[in-house]
């Protein structure tokens, strides 16, 4: 993130915290987790030991007592990192952090008028989850109706990735409960004074019966003219324990790409994916649950699917076993290129084989393992097979302390850490102001 | 120091103190014997008398001041008794405020169970003892709160429900089995404030961060091996190209092309100078059975995970207008974009100068 950018966010938040004063928040929830992992990473032939530090910290203040402005609360969110030991790859040198969220947002007039300012995500509609440093302003002048809208500098992610210098979008919903709503949107993204993303997109989530909920979902590149992510679903639930989804979804991949960047201009793309999901809780004790989707691409087609059984063996032990497929058969193209591999019939994927459980042997004390067991359809690095295995413990020290420990122990064809120690801290209190009388 | 040593430094610095001034919080508590006052016959209302007006939860005066009290211990105050009733009589202090973020109007409950306060406090603390409000189900037995559970209508009593470590299991919102990995973002996308009843954006961010987040999510939560929401849970490494291909957008959505490319160069997997390790087979620059023009017009998301550096970018050098590489347009493209279009936009000015 630059400095340009760090100082407008502060700024932002600090115009934002000067707005309700005199005032105080009564509730402040804080969780602030430590991260201490250990692990030998083995790069260009060397191995490398390194040790990241990683400090979490969230803190939320709520009730805020003020005299303009209702609902008033703040959301704060960072992490900081030391490193230790050799640097890791994906590290910026010695140390990084950064300020992930940190607004705040209250309402106005009898709650016809919400607003978020500050480092936020926005969300709904066309705006998916847009990171911004700016405001988020929510209109309800009758009920039912309303009219979002929201505008600020994007948010540059931690590995400097040019996704839009400033973006502005608005919504309009209608919302008849709270489980269904019709939405039409708008975002305009610039890069570079360039425009990166421009899309309008139509929303839905309806509940026509209690048991049935049909959702939609299109999102048209108003630059392209052409839709750059369409989606129907619907999803049954015949039986409080049984649920079922069936799903088509159609993405344009290259519309994903900056249209400011150069590699917008040399290709069209499209996928498809059609299929459905189940999961069924037979009893108390038993339950299953699965997905396949078939997937149609220009150059190839496949499916991916995945059957689970769960097994909840007494109060205190769950146990299951999933099992994985995913199969593309891709254009001979895929074949020569050579970073990409497949078989001599042109088949990618793999088969995977996942055993599961937790147990908790207190109720302070949790156990849990996961093994894993990826066959490749073609050879990776020369190797069809990889095995991976985790095994944690977590220990709930008291209501604001916990504490966990795992260890994670692979066998994989590429070069990972294979051997790695991950143990955690968290300290998650509450704060409750007194009451002065 | 750096910039971000610095945030670094001051995030755990203030994690450290944060810690301290909370932990400082142990303190007073007052001591009430509500068993021992019922049974001599001390009505409820003859120290909360004020909730027969009280509206609203946490309004001043509903527990009794220390005058109320005194009105029967001034006797055990004067003889400095203080441990009757503060738990630390050497640091007294008023009552603990505990969360209060439900909507309660006392006044109008009290008429409704004829004044009856067992009816919903069925247990009274004791001293020492944490003060437990009425479950959820004791609500529930009334017939308007229950329409009120089934139609959504939460914002009837809950202020704020993300504090509470709810999860639907059935009804409109449940979260089944996929429902993160496939179908939470439909929902969101339509129904953000429905999402807002239960969660708020720290919740989001450890996902989607603002910034892209320090450690995977199957990192931080290596014990939830029964969550679907571990994209990169197992051998993801192995897995990354052909995951990739089953979902061209999947990698897009969080990850930039400086991130695939600092991993390639760290593990010198570049086409640099020879390098035997190099992506790209014999031939790839060439044109024939081997060339990188297929793969481009394919999937153009793979070129741009490592060679998207704006005017910079590779492709540039050969494919700018009068270059060796000739027209990279594809039919499609030229259908839909005329020449006069150039001058409106700098990035055909790239190649187009």
């Amino acid at each position: 993130m630059s400095r340009e950018r760090t100082g407008r966010a502060l700024a932002l938040l600090a115009l934002a915290l000067t707005l309700p004063l005199p005032a105080r928040a009564d509730n402040v929830d804080a969780t602030m987790t430590t991260l201490v992992q250990g692990f030998q990473d083995l790069r260009d032939g060397q191995v490398h030991s390194v040790v990241p530090i990683i400090e979490l910290v969230s803190v939320r203040g709520t009730d805020i007592q003020n005299s303009a402005v209702d609902d008033l609360s703040f959301v704060l969110s960072g992490w900081g990192a030391l490193q230790l030991g050799d640097q890791f790859q994906f590290a910026d040198p010695g140390s990084g952090g950064d300020l992930d969220l940190a607004y705040v947002q209250g309402s106005e007039f009898d709650k016809h008028l919400d607003f978020r300012v500050g480092r936020q995500l926005v969300t709904g509609g066309s705006a998916q989850v847009l990171p911004i440093d700016g405001a988020d302003v929510t209109v309800t002048p009758v009920k039912d109706f309303g009219l979002t809208a929201y505008g600020g500098a994007i948010v540059v992610p931690r590995f400097a990735v040019a996704e839009g210098d400033a973006a502005a979008g608005a919504r309009a919903f209608w919302r008849p409960s709270l489980t269904s709503e019709v939405g039409a949107s708008f975002v305009d993204v610039l890069d570079q004074g360039l425009v990166a993303r421009q899309e309008a997109g139509l929303d839905a989530h309806v509940v026509p019966l209690q048991a049935l909920t049909l959702t939609a979902y299109a999102l048209l590149s108003t630059i392209d003219d052409r839709l750059a992510e369409g989606e129907l679903s619907a999803t049954w639930q015949p039986l409080p324990s049984l649920e079922l989804t069936g799903e088509y979804r159609r993405t344009a991949p290259d519309l994903f790409i900056s249209a400011a960047s150069i590699f917008s201009v040399f290709a069209e793309e499209r996928q498809d994916e059609v299929g459905g999901s189940g999961s069924w809780r037979i009893s108390r004790w038993f339950a299953v649950d699965g997905d396949f989707y078939g997937i149609g691409t220009e150059e190839g087609w496949g499916h991916r699917g995945r059957a689970r059984v769960k097994l909840t063996a007494g109060p205190t032990t769950t146990v299951g076993l999933e099992g994985r497929e995913l199969l593309l058969q891709l254009a001979p193209a895929y074949g020569v290129t050579g970073f990409i591999p497949v078989t001599e019939a042109g088949e990618n994927g793999y088969y995977a084989a996942d055993l599961f459980g937790t147990c908790h042997f207190s109720p302070a004390l949790l156990a849990a393992l996961d093994l894993e067991d990826y066959r490749f359809r073609a050879p990776v690095n020369g190797q069809s097979e990889s095995y991976d295995g985790t095994i944690s413990v977590v220990y709930d020290v008291s209501k604001l302390w916990q504490v966990s420990l795992a260890g994670v122990e692979a066998v994989t064809p590429l070069v990972a850490p294979n051997t790695e120690v991950i143990a955690r801290v968290v300290f998650n209190p509450t704060v409750s102001f007194r009451e002065h009388k | 120091m750096s910039r971000r040593a610095a945030i670094a430094v001051a995030l755990l610095a203030g994690a450290s103190c944060a810690g301290r001034f909370l932990f400082g919080q142990q303190a007073d508590r007052i001591l009430f014997p509500h068993a021992r006052h019922l049974k001599e016959g001390i009505d409820c209302s003859t120290c909360h008398d004020k909730l027969y007006d009280a509206k609203k939860l946490g309004e001043s005066g509903v527990l009794p001041s220390e005058a109320t009290c005194l009105q029967c211990h001034q006797d055990d105050k004067d003889k400095g008794k203080c441990g009757m009733c503060h738990s630390d009589p050497e640091h007294p202090l008023s009552y603990f405020r505990e969360d209060r973020h439900l909507e309660m109007n006392h006044a109008s409950h009290l008429e409704r169970v004829k004044e009856d306060c067992r009816y919903c406090h069925q247990v009274l603390p004791e001293p020492h003892e944490t003060f437990e409000p009425p479950k959820m189900a004791t609500c529930m037995t009334c017939h308007n709160h229950q329409v009120d559970y089934e139609n959504g209508r939460c914002e009837v009593c809950h202020e704020d429900l993300t504090r509470y470590p709810l999860q639907p299991i059935t009804g409109t919102f449940s979260h089944g089995d996929d429902w993160v990995k496939r179908r939470h973002m439909t929902a969101a996308r339509s129904t953000t404030a429905a999402c807002q009843k239960c969660h708020d954006q720290t919740y989001c961010s450890n996902c989607h961060d603002a910034q892209t987040v320090p450690i995977p999510v199957e990192t931080r939560y290596p014990e939830k091996v029964n969550d679907d929401f571990q994209i990169h849970r197992g051998d993801w490494l192995s897995r990354h190209s052909m995951e990739a291909l089953a979902d061209r957008t999947m990698c897009a959505r969080c990850h930039g092309p400086s991130f695939c490319t600092s991993c390639h160069t760290a593990q010198n997997l570049t086409p640099a100078g020879g390098n035997p390790r190099n992506p790209h087979p014999p031939g790839w620059a060439f044109p024939g059975p081997t060339s990188h023009a297929t793969a481009a017009r394919d999937d153009i998301g793979s070129c741009q995970s490592c060679h998207d550096q704006g005017p910079a970018s590779d492709c540039i050098q050969c494919h700018k207008v009068g270059g060796i590489g000739g027209n990279p347009h594809p039919a499609s493209f030229l259908a839909r974009h005329t020449s006069t279009e150039i001058r409106r936009n700098a990035m055909c000015l790239y190649c187009h100068r």
